[in-house]
């Protein structure tokens, strides 16, 4: 059977590897490849997020059907202009009986513009790589009983939950509920600033924006309620648009208001407060002064002022010093992305049986936070990874915005430090958290 | 494939051309003058007859600079060890060195923002699209800038 060793080459290109990638949560592919000796293999690979994620391998072997389980991580990244993602492989465990011979974890690269990926268990040893046979993401129409139990035993729960997931649990079967009848008068306001124009961070910003206001307006859909969405973004970009769209937000108390930055952010030289400023300028020749910053915890502030019943604020920016004081007085990670498996429950769980407010940031005072062309800001995919990974059939406890802010944190977190992204400094985000159930 | 040979041969050698044509002309310049200069630039209908600009940013002080120096300089600015090509730092750029290289009339401007936001900004005199690039944490460029600017001086 194929040989084990994780390389040597392979831990250089993981310590290489810049971080950061947007492998939605929850999303299913199938790779099929065919190896040196002609077995032929089937993979189902099941993605939470960029460090969770598992492929279930089945294939025939000594006369045997078997399958075997290998966790995976991933590392992108971008060298000579060219963009790759390898999957790392490790600890393989049969599902089956596993025979006489072990398998060896495959480590899966895919490369920019290629659509099937590369595969090698050795990657000392070229004669070894070999190129997948095909490489899809699974859509619900491909995915039932009799595909599912390829690679998993009756009663795991992972197959229990995808099959819930995937509407074959009749018991979870529900009629779509029409928008604003299941619960009348209850709208999500999503307010996006987005700095999509800027040089540096443009692209991550769209990119970053896009995803927002895709997975909401999903999450909105099966939720059946209403959804309005604010954007403040390109030349329109400024600290007084940003004023003016929160003077004109009126949620009703039964609403969700989501604010979400994604731009540069600093903190004057002789600030206090920890909550970082927003920096509300398209263009370099404008200077920052008290016309282009915004606080974070003024927009927090002003949100949860207007009675809204859910109130989230998300500042996807640097919380470092610049060195200007305070102009103010007194002033302190692929595709099936918002697709119709939210567990319905959990959703409603999270966003109708709750109140209160949650602001968090992206980096603590005096550091800065990161963001990829490719991916987005490093935050804002955590969160949106954390958030499908809460709201997920696959997920057995139960949905809460501590454990969603958490989990956004140490993901910003991992894909900041030296292991997975060799340039960055570590970012340490911050939130203050005050969400309770609704009576 | 670049990348096959990192990942088959633990190659670190695939970054020479990651930066760009600009490079040719940072190489082969035959003049590199030092400024500190302003935070922000000055759209050109605000600038004043009696100040300089590198770049549209306005000059503070020309750090005079030897051969050696130059030369540090340049090769700080041409590796691409010094940048970071994939990820960037959600913070703004603060200019406060601008470097300018020659080569008879072409010429090129690396405005600088230092750590804790540390970014390089090219612009090109030819009207070329500026580029933005991500400086690495203890990149090398910073470091010929720091020991130039914090020389004692000789009366």
């Amino acid at each position: 059977m194929r040989q084990q060793c994780l390389t040597r080459a392979l831990t250089i290109l993981a310590v290489l590897c810049f971080a950061a990638h947007l492998l939605p949560a929850q999303d299913l592919f199938e790779i099929k490849f065919t190896d040196k000796l002609n077995v032929k293999y089937k993979g189902l690979l099941v993605i939470f997020n960029d460090s969770k994620m598992y492929m279930r391998v089945a294939y025939n072997a000594e006369n045997m059907y078997k399958v075997v389980n290998v966790d995976y991580k991933s590392e992108h990244g971008k060298t000579d202009g060219s963009e790759y993602l390898v999957l790392l492989g490790s600890n393989p465990k049969f599902i089956t009986a596993a025979g006489q011979y072990g398998y060896n974890p495959d480590h899966i690269i895919f490369l920019e513009n290629q659509e099937k990926p590369y595969l090698t268990d050795d990657a000392n040893d070229t004669s070894k790589l070999l190129h997948a046979d095909s490489f899809k993401a699974l859509t619900k129409q491909e995915i039932n009983d009799a595909y599912l139990r390829e690679f998993y035993s009756s009663t795991e729960p992972d197959y229990l939950a995808l099959r819930k997931m995937f509407g074959m649990d009749l018991s979870t079967l529900k009629l779509k509920p029409n928008v604003n009848t299941n619960t009348p008068g209850t709208t999500l306001h999503l307010v996006i600033a987005a700095n999509t124009s800027i040089g540096d961070i443009g692209m991550s910003c769209s990119r970053d924006q896009s995803s927002l206001t895709a997975e909401f307006k999903g999450i909105a859909s099966s939720l059946g309620i209403g959804y309005k969405q604010y954007l403040i973004n390109g030349d329109n970009f400024t600290k007084a648009a940003v004023q003016n769209t929160l003077n004109s937000l009126y949620p009703g108390t039964n609403d969700i208001v989501i604010f979400v930055y994604r731009g540069h952010g600093f903190r004057w030289n002789d600030q206090q407060g920890a909550w970082p400023q927003l920096d509300m300028r398209s263009s370099p020749y404008t200077r920052i002064g008290d016309n282009t910053a915004l606080d974070l915890d003024y927009v927090f502030k002003t949100i949860k002022g207007k009675g809204g019943r859910l109130n989230i604020v998300l500042g996807d920016c640097c919380n470092s010093t610049i060195d200007m004081p305070s102009p103010l007085t007194g002033s302190e990670f692929l595709a099936m992305q918002a697709n119709n498996n939210y567990n319905d429950d959990k959703l409603r769980a999270l966003f109708m049986n709750t109140k209160g407010n949650l602001m968090a940031t992206a980096a603590s005072p005096g550091e800065v936070s990161w963001a990829n062309n490719a991916n987005g800001g490093f935050f804002t995919v955590s969160f949106l990874q954390s958030l499908r990974e809460e709201i997920s059939y696959m997920r057995e406890d139960a949905a809460d915005w501590r454990d969603l802010i958490n989990n956004t944190v140490t993901g910003a977190r991992r894909k900041s430090s030296k292991g997975v992204c060799s340039n960055c400094t570590l970012q340490n985000g911050i939130y203050h958290y005050d969400v309770t159930p609704k009576n | 494939m670049c990348l096959l040979s990192v990942v088959l041969l633990g190659s670190k050698s695939c970054n020479s051309k990651a930066l760009g044509d600009f490079v040719n002309l940072l190489k082969t310049s035959d003049k590199v003058e030092l400024f500190t200069v302003e935070s922000f630039p000055t759209a050109a209908q605000d600038q004043t007859l009696d100040a300089t600009y590198v770049a549209d940013y306005k000059v503070l002080e020309f750090i005079p600079t030897g051969p050696v120096e130059a030369a540090s300089l340049t090769f700080a600015a041409v590796d691409a060890k010094n940048f970071d090509l994939v990820n960037v730092k959600n913070c703004p750029f603060m200019a406060k060195y601008a470097l300018r290289f020659s080569k008879g009339k072409d010429r090129v401007t690396m405005v600088i923002s230092p750590a804790p936001c540390g970014k390089a900004r090219m612009i090109f005199a030819s009207g070329a699209k500026e580029r933005n690039l991500e400086l690495t944490p203890e990149n090398g460029l910073e470091a010929a800038i720091q020991k130039i600017v914090s020389k004692p001086l000789i009366k």
